[in-house]
């Protein structure tokens, strides 16, 4: 369901994407990791438009994104949500309003776009957001103020003001960076039942995999700009996470694990 | 397989009703409030429409700007600045140690924190023009009235400025210094006086600003600089020396307003008074003290300082004059104090309305196009800068008298202020929650009502609520030029001598200015 296709993109003359592809089937249950600067939060934003490739396209569901029309952009962003390590939260304003601007996507037409523009929704919203909130574990706290919550709460406040927008994707940048490990898992073992439960495909941009082997099936590793592994977590050697990662001294340019992707069909192969 | 929400939670979902429906009923009373206003102020859409009319037949009569009298306009100048650096001198020099007097945590006693406190917000809340009109009457027309009108509320201002400064220091440092054995003043030499410096200095440059601007001020009741020239021309309808009057005013408080404004920046940014041209600096503002008290010492060499001396003799009669009170005027004064408020309700309403839009307008991160941002920004300075008053005088001459040209005067220029301000907290928010709901697939319109807009209410609100406080102030004077509110039946009582009068019409000004005061700060501290 998503299909990125040898996009490229430079920053000040530094080329961050060198030509990437990836596919994306539904429902599946996707880590990202890689170095700072691997270039995953830039493929990753493409996704839902906040970075436009230089060149390559990103397809969702068989539609390319039209990063030129803003109309387009918007309605493809409907159904696509996105998590961030930050929260990026409106702390003054209570849980349940935040959870409700995940639906102003599909507020876009007449009355609707006119009454959440002015910030009223009506009750099968505000029941939906409620419903949702229990789902993340919060429904307790629909009317507490953001900037109460603890750092997992938070997230988990975020988590359901994606699920808000219905969407078929989503997106998760270092949802667990600033969280301890005991909420990590936490926070994981949420995504992995949203994944679950609703079907919803999810790719998770993580620093590191050590502490979370156990909840992903595919794993993407990108170095420099490139995907340098691409596949099954059971099958991603320990020691090649010293490649992925690096080493501050080491001059190799050369990698040293077989790079295994995983073609349109699903098959494995040696690039 | 969806659960239905816990009872509680839709309780909740009904109680956030009921808090709507509270919502509701304040602004509904509100708008009730606001109507009101705007009835009293004879604001309508005819007077609106038929007022830019007016206003361009006086634009049409005031150009081309007179240049034969414009030696005389720049000695006024002179004078008027003369004036603001004297006050600001003389003010600086009372309100250090009242400040210190003031605060917390060097007050040398509760009787003697309590009496400055008091003496220092009579000060503040009575207009400076009123101080100037007293001291009109004792010392006759000049420029001295003037300094000690502008003094007065000065020491008001600036005390309270610095004992906050001083209430908010580091108090490691003080408490090292005790531990060492010192004591009272060498502990506020070395511990105190170094944090504080810098925001003093800006406070003061501020000061040094709203003064210049204040002198301008004072000639309208006669106490010298450009005022009064300005008010005599404006009655003997020249208004071509009327255009050149305000171009000049206007350029000269953009000038310090800039020059202010820079300054400060650079105290605040540390790029001004930092250790390594430290000495350069002080040696800067050293000279410029110098340069300043010579400039005085020159263009005010014509005080009679022998009046100076038999003024104060005045003054004590007149305080004595001052301990009757007649209530002849009482029931005027409490319609025209009504009528002040309203206009100045209605002037900020007006305000916060251009305000809106100027402020989306010229914030940089949701306007790209800096030329329309920039020169937005430049248009709300210079109503900014301008005084109250002096946009008062121009549009009595264009609509007439009465509290619309007051409500007038005060929308343009708190549209400056509130426009600059609404930029700036726009430009201030946290981006991160913006971005997330436009991720969502959000239109402009809804980003704006659910990532800025609840960021910057509580502090919208409560600067809305200070302009508000500051317009009533501000607008008790505006009657003097015939704007409408109280201000005229203070000059005219004093103008008369009926100084036992005009103790009343003071003494209800200053009560319901405190009432003001202490209510938008209630609500403000609530808000945020």
């Amino acid at each position: 369901m998503l299909r990125v296709d040898k996009v490229k993109k430079s920053f000040n003359g530094r080329e961050v994407l060198k030509g990437v592809s990836l596919n994306v089937k539904e429902s599946e249950y996707v880590a990202m990791i890689g170095r700072s600067g691997s270039g995953k939060t830039t493929l990753v934003r493409m996704i839902n438009g906040f970075v436009v490739p230089d060149a390559g396209t990103v397809s969702v569901k068989g539609v390319p994104i039209n990063y030129r029309n803003s109309e387009e952009l918007r309605q493809a962003r409907k159904r696509i949500g996105m998590i961030y390590q930050l929260f990026n939260l409106v702390d003054r304003s209570t849980t349940i309003d935040n959870v409700l601007t995940g639906a102003l996507g599909r507020k876009d037409r007449g009355f609707d776009l006119l009454s959440s523009s002015i910030g009223i929704f009506p009750r099968e919203e505000k029941e939906k957001a409620l419903e949702l909130l229990k789902f993340v574990g919060l429904g307790e706290r629909a009317y507490q103020r953001v900037d109460r919550l603890s750092g997992g709460e938070k997230q988990r406040v975020a988590i359901a003001r994606a699920l808000m927008q219905e969407p078929h994707l989503l997106l998760a940048d270092e949802p667990i960076a600033n969280l301890d490990p005991k909420t990590s898992k936490k926070i994981l073992d949420l995504l992995r039942k949203v994944n679950e439960d609703k079907g919803i495909t999810v790719i998770t941009i993580l620093h590191h995999l050590e502490s979370v082997k156990d909840s992903f099936d595919r794993v993407v590793a990108m170095k420099e700009g490139t995907i340098c592994y691409d596949g099954n977590i059971k099958d991603l050697q320990p020691n090649w996470m010293n490649d992925i990662y690096g080493t501050e001294d080491e001059e190799k340019e050369v990698m040293t694990l077989p790079r295994i992707t995983a073609n349109s069909t699903g098959r494995k192969q040696i690039a | 397989m969806s659960e239905k929400a816990t009872t509680r939670s839709i309780v909740q979902l009904d109680r956030g009703n009921l808090k709507r429906i509270r919502d509701v009923g304040i602004a509904i009373i509100l708008l009730v409030i606001v109507v009101y206003s705007f009835n009293v102020s004879q604001v309508d859409p005819i007077n609106l429409i038929n007022g830019f009319g007016y206003t361009w037949q006086l634009l049409e009569k005031m150009y081309p700007p007179d240049t034969v009298s414009l030696p005389l306009y720049l000695s006024l100048i002179e004078d008027t600045i003369a004036m603001g650096v004297a006050s600001t001198i003389l003010g600086v020099i009372i309100s250090l140690p009242m400040g210190f007097l003031m605060a917390r945590n060097t007050a040398p006693g509760t009787v003697v924190y309590h009496v400055t406190r008091f003496l220092v917000t009579f000060f503040r809340t009575a207009p400076s023009m009123v101080w100037a009109l007293i001291f009109v009457v004792s010392f006759g027309i000049g420029a001295v009235p003037g300094i000690l009108g502008l003094t007065i509320s000065t020491i008001g201002m600036l005390s309270k400025f610095y004992s906050e400064a001083i209430e908010s220091i580091d108090p490691k440092p003080v408490e090292a210094l005790n531990a060492t054995g010192g004591h009272g003043l060498s502990v506020i030499r070395h511990a105190i006086i170094p944090q504080v410096t810098p925001i003093f200095t800006s406070y003061t440059l501020y000061t040094l600003d709203s003064n210049i601007r204040g002198a301008v001020l004072m000639g309208l009741v006669g106490a010298g600089g450009i005022g009064g020239q300005l008010l005599i021309q404006m009655n003997r309808f020249n208004y071509q020396n009327v255009s050149t009057i305000l171009i000049m005013i206007v350029v000269l408080v953009a000038l310090i307003n800039r020059t202010s404004a820079y300054l400060r920046k650079g105290i605040i940014e540390g790029t001004i008074f930092k250790d390594s041209r430290r000495y350069l600096d002080y040696a800067i503002v050293i000279i410029g003290g110098v340069v300043c008290v010579a400039f005085l010492l020159v263009t005010q060499s014509d005080i009679d300082w022998g009046l100076f001396i038999t003024g104060w003799g005045k003054t004590v009669w007149m305080l004595g004059k001052f301990s009757t009170i007649s209530f002849t005027y009482f029931d005027s004064s409490i319609d025209l104090m009504k009528e002040t408020i309203m206009m100045a309700i209605a002037g900020s309403v007006i305000a916060i309305i251009i305000a809106i839009p100027l402020g989306i307008a010229m914030a940089r991160n949701l306007n790209k196009n800096m030329i329309v941002a920039n020169s937005l920004r430049e248009i709300c300075n210079m109503f900014r800068a301008i005084p109250e008053m002096v946009l008062a005088i121009f549009f009595v001459a264009a609509v007439g008298m009465g509290p619309f040209a007051g409500v007038i005067a005060i929308a343009l220029h708190s549209a400056g202020v509130l426009g600059e301000f609404y930029a700036g907290a726009i430009e201030n928010i946290d981006s991160k929650p913006v971005e997330a709901i436009e991720a969502t697939g959000a239109s402009f319109a809804q980003r704006i009502r659910h990532a800025i807009f609840p960021q910057i209410w509580p502090i919208v609100n409560s600067n809305n609520l200070y302009i508000l406080d500051r317009n009533i102030r501000d607008s008790t004077i505006l009657g003097m030029v015939g704007a409408g509110g109280i201000g005229i039946l203070l000059s005219q009582t004093f103008r008369m001598f009926y100084l036992e009068d005009a103790v009343q019409i003071i003494i209800v000004m200053v009560v319901t200015i405190a009432i003001i005061d202490s209510l938008s700060a209630y609500i403000r501290k609530r808000l945020v």
